[in-house]
C-alpha cells in the first residue's frame, strides 16, 4: 500500500515537473526575447529600465541585458551571446562591421565625457573646454597628480588614449619600464564606477562619460569635481549595430526581432524618451540619429523604413547639452 | 573552443618562456602577497587553533562554530569592511594603505585566518584520543604528550595553510576592492583575469588562469615536500 503511495507520488512528480519544464521552454520560444550586448555606462545610467518597459509594451520584445566593456561586448557579439549591441568606440565598431559581423549600424545618442578631478586642482584645469590644453595641462603638472585611466580597451579608455596623442603626450602605458618612470599614469583595468571610486581615494584625475559620474558623484563626497567639460572632441557618441546572423554559427540571432528593436529606438517615439531621460535634474543623453541622417545611404534609409520626407533634426539637442551643463554641476 | 583552449596553453608558455615582464610583475606580486598573508596567518592561526582545538572550556562550541562561519566568509564583503575601515571616512582613513600591496596581505591574512585556525583546531580535536593514553601510561609528561599531538597532527595543520595558501591566492573580489587593481601596482593574476575578461580578451585571461594554476601548482609542490619532510621539523629521538 505505502508502496504504490510512493510510487504514484513520483508519477505525480515526474508528471508535473516535466509539464512545467515543458511549459517554460515553450514560453521561451513564444516571447521574442533577445540579448543586448552594451556598456556599463549605459547600463549604469538607467536609461534602459526607463526606456525597455515602454519598447516591450509597444513591440513585445524582452531584452537581457549584458552589461560589459565596449571590447568585451563586441567580443561577446563575436561569440555569438548577442543579437544587437549598443557601444561607444567607433573604431571598435568599424573593425567589428569590417569584419562581418556586424551590420546596419546607427547613429542612437550621445553624451560627453567630462575631466574629474581633485577639487585643489593642481593641473589647473578648471573651466577650460579645450581638449588638447587639458590634457597639456595635466601632463605638466605630472609631479604633483595622479592620473587614473580605465586601462581596460573600453570606449571611454580609447577616447582618452587619443586625446593624449591629440595633445602630442607619449603615453607608453604597455611599456613596464615607461610605467615606473610615469608613476603618476595608472591603469584601473576596471569600469568607470570603480575608476571614479579609485581617483576619489588616492585625490586623482580621470577621464570620465558623464552619465557614470551623474550616476555616482553623491557617493564621492566633495573630494572629487567635474573640472572641465565641454571640448568638442569629448562628445561620446552611442551606436547600435545589429549582429550578422551567418557570421554566427554557435546560436540562431534573432536578427528580425533586433531589427524591430532599434528601429523602435531610432523612431520619434524612442529617440524623444531618451532625450526625455534625466539623472540627479540632468540630462544624461541626446537623441542622435536624425543629426546623421543625411550621412545615410538610400539603402539603409530603406531597411529601416524611413522615407526622405521625414523632416531633417535640428540641432537644438547639441544647444540643449550646453545649457544644461552650464547651469552648473 | 577546443582551439582556444589549446592557443591559450601555448600563450600561457609563449609568456612563461619568453620573461614576458609585466606576466613576470604580476605573478611574483600574487605569490608575495599570499606567501606572505599566509605564513603571518599560520603563525598565528596554528598555535591559535591547536590550542583551541585541545582546551576545553565554557563557549567553546561557541567560538568554534563562529570560527567556521568565518571560514566562509564572503571575500567581497571581506573587501567592503576593509575599504570602509580604511577609506576617507572610516576610523584608519588616515593609514592610507588602500590601494597599496601592503592593504592586499592584510585582507588576505584576514580571510586565511579563520580557515587555519578552523582546520587546525579541528585536526587537534580529531587526534586518536588512545595514543595520549597510551603515552600516559608509559610515563610520557605534559610536554612530551604535546609533541606527540603535533607530531601525529602536522600533516593535518600543514594542509590547512595548504588551504588558506589555495584561497588566498584565487582570491579576487577582495583585493579588486582594496587594491583597485592598478596595473603594476596592484594587479594579481586574478584582477589581471578579471581585467582581461571585462576587455573581451578571452584566450589571454585564459593564458593569464594556467600561469596562476601553475604558480600555485609549483608552490604546493614545495609545501606537500615540507608536509612529509620529517627532518625538517624534529630529529628522531
Amino acid at each position: 500500500m505505502n508502496q504504490r503511495l510512493l510510487q504514484i507520488s513520483i508519477g505525480i512528480t515526474i508528471v508535473v515537473l516535466g509539464g512545467s519544464t515543458l511549459f517554460l521552454m515553450a514560453q521561451n520560444n513564444i516571447a521574442e526575447t533577445i540579448i543586448l550586448a552594451t556598456t556599463t555606462s549605459t547600463e549604469n545610467s538607467g536609461i534602459l529600465d526607463y526606456i525597455h518597459p515602454i519598447m516591450t509594451e509597444d513591440t513585445g520584445i524582452t531584452v537581457n541585458v549584458v552589461a560589459v566593456g565596449t571590447g568585451a561586448a563586441l567580443e561577446n557579439a563575436r561569440g555569438g551571446l548577442a543579437d544587437v549591441v549598443i557601444v561607444h568606440a567607433r573604431s571598435l565598431e568599424d573593425e567589428f562591421i569590417q569584419e562581418g559581423y556586424g551590420l546596419h549600424r546607427v547613429d542612437l545618442m550621445f553624451n560627453d565625457f567630462i575631466i574629474i578631478g581633485p577639487s585643489s586642482d593642481p593641473a589647473n584645469i578648471r573651466g577650460k573646454s579645450n581638449a588638447s590644453e587639458v590634457f597639456s595641462l595635466l601632463y605638466l603638472a605630472r609631479d604633483n597628480i595622479t592620473f587614473f585611466s580605465r586601462g581596460d580597451n573600453s570606449g571611454t579608455h580609447v577616447k582618452e588614449l587619443i586625446h593624449w596623442e591629440l595633445a602630442n603626450i607619449e603615453i607608453k602605458q604597455d611599456n613596464i619600464t615607461w610605467a615606473h618612470l610615469n608613476p603618476w599614469y595608472l591603469e584601473t583595468g576596471s569600469g568607470m564606477g570603480q575608476t571614479l571610486t579609485v581617483a576619489w581615494i588616492a585625490n586623482g584625475y580621470t577621464f570620465s562619460d558623464r552619465g557614470t559620474w551623474l550616476f555616482i558623484k553623491d557617493n564621492l563626497d566633495n573630494k572629487l569635481e567635474m573640472l572641465a567639460e565641454g571640448a568638442p572632441e569629448w562628445m561620446n557618441s552611442y551606436g547600435a549595430i545589429l549582429v550578422n546572423p551567418e557570421s554566427i554559427t554557435s546560436r540562431n540571432i534573432n536578427f528580425d526581432a533586433a531589427k524591430r528593436y532599434v528601429q523602435w529606438l531610432i523612431s520619434d517615439k524612442g529617440q524623444n524618451l531618451i532625450g526625455n531621460y534625466t539623472m540627479n535634474d540632468f540630462q544624461a543623453f541626446f537623441p542622435d540619429f536624425r543629426n546623421h541622417l543625411h550621412e545615410m545611404s538610400a539603402e539603409e534609409l530603406g531597411f529601416w523604413g524611413i522615407t526622405q520626407s521625414v523632416s531633417m533634426y535640428t540641432m537644438t539637442s547639441a544647444f540643449k547639452r550646453r545649457k544644461i551643463s552650464k547651469n552648473g554641476i | 573552443m577546443a582551439s582556444d583552449i589549446l592557443s591559450s596553453i601555448i600563450q600561457a608558455i609563449t609568456l612563461i618562456i619568453t620573461l614576458d615582464p609585466e606576466v613576470m610583475q604580476i605573478t611574483l606580486l600574487s605569490l608575495r602577497v599570499s606567501l606572505i598573508a599566509v605564513i603571518l596567518s599560520s603563525l598565528i592561526g596554528i598555535p591559535t587553533g591547536i590550542y583551541l582545538g585541545l582546551l576545553r572550556f565554557r563557549g567553546k562550541t561557541f567560538l568554534l562554530t563562529f570560527i567556521n562561519t568565518a571560514m566562509a566568509f564572503p571575500p567581497v564583503v571581506m573587501g567592503l569592511f576593509i575599504f570602509i575601515l580604511f577609506s576617507e571616512y572610516g576610523p584608519f582613513g588616515q593609514v592610507g594603505i588602500l590601494l597599496t600591496d601592503t592593504v592586499l596581505i592584510l585582507v588576505q591574512f584576514l580571510l586565511a585566518l579563520p580557515i587555519i585556525i578552523g582546520l587546525s583546531a579541528s585536526t587537534m580535536a580529531n587526534v586518536d584520543s588512545k595514543l595520549v593514553e597510551t603515552a600516559t601510561t608509559l610515563g610520557a609528561n605534559q610536554k612530551q604528550r604535546f609533541i606527540l599531538l603535533i607530531r601525529e597532527a602536522r600533516i593535518e595543520l600543514f594542509a590547512a595553510a595548504i588551504a588558506a595558501f589555495g584561497a588566498a591566492i584565487s582570491e579576487i573580489g577582495a583585493v579588486q576592492i582594496v587594491g583597485g587593481n592598478i596595473r603594476f601596482k596592484t594587479r594579481t593574476l586574478t584582477t589581471a583575469i578579471g581585467r582581461e575578461i571585462s576587455a573581451g580578451r578571452w584566450e589571454f585571461a585564459l593564458a593569464l588562469g594556467f600561469i596562476l594554476l601553475l604558480a600555485a601548482f609549483l608552490v604546493n609542490v614545495f609545501l606537500t615536500y615540507l608536509q612529509h619532510s620529517k627532518r625538517i621539523f624534529w630529529r628522531s629521538d
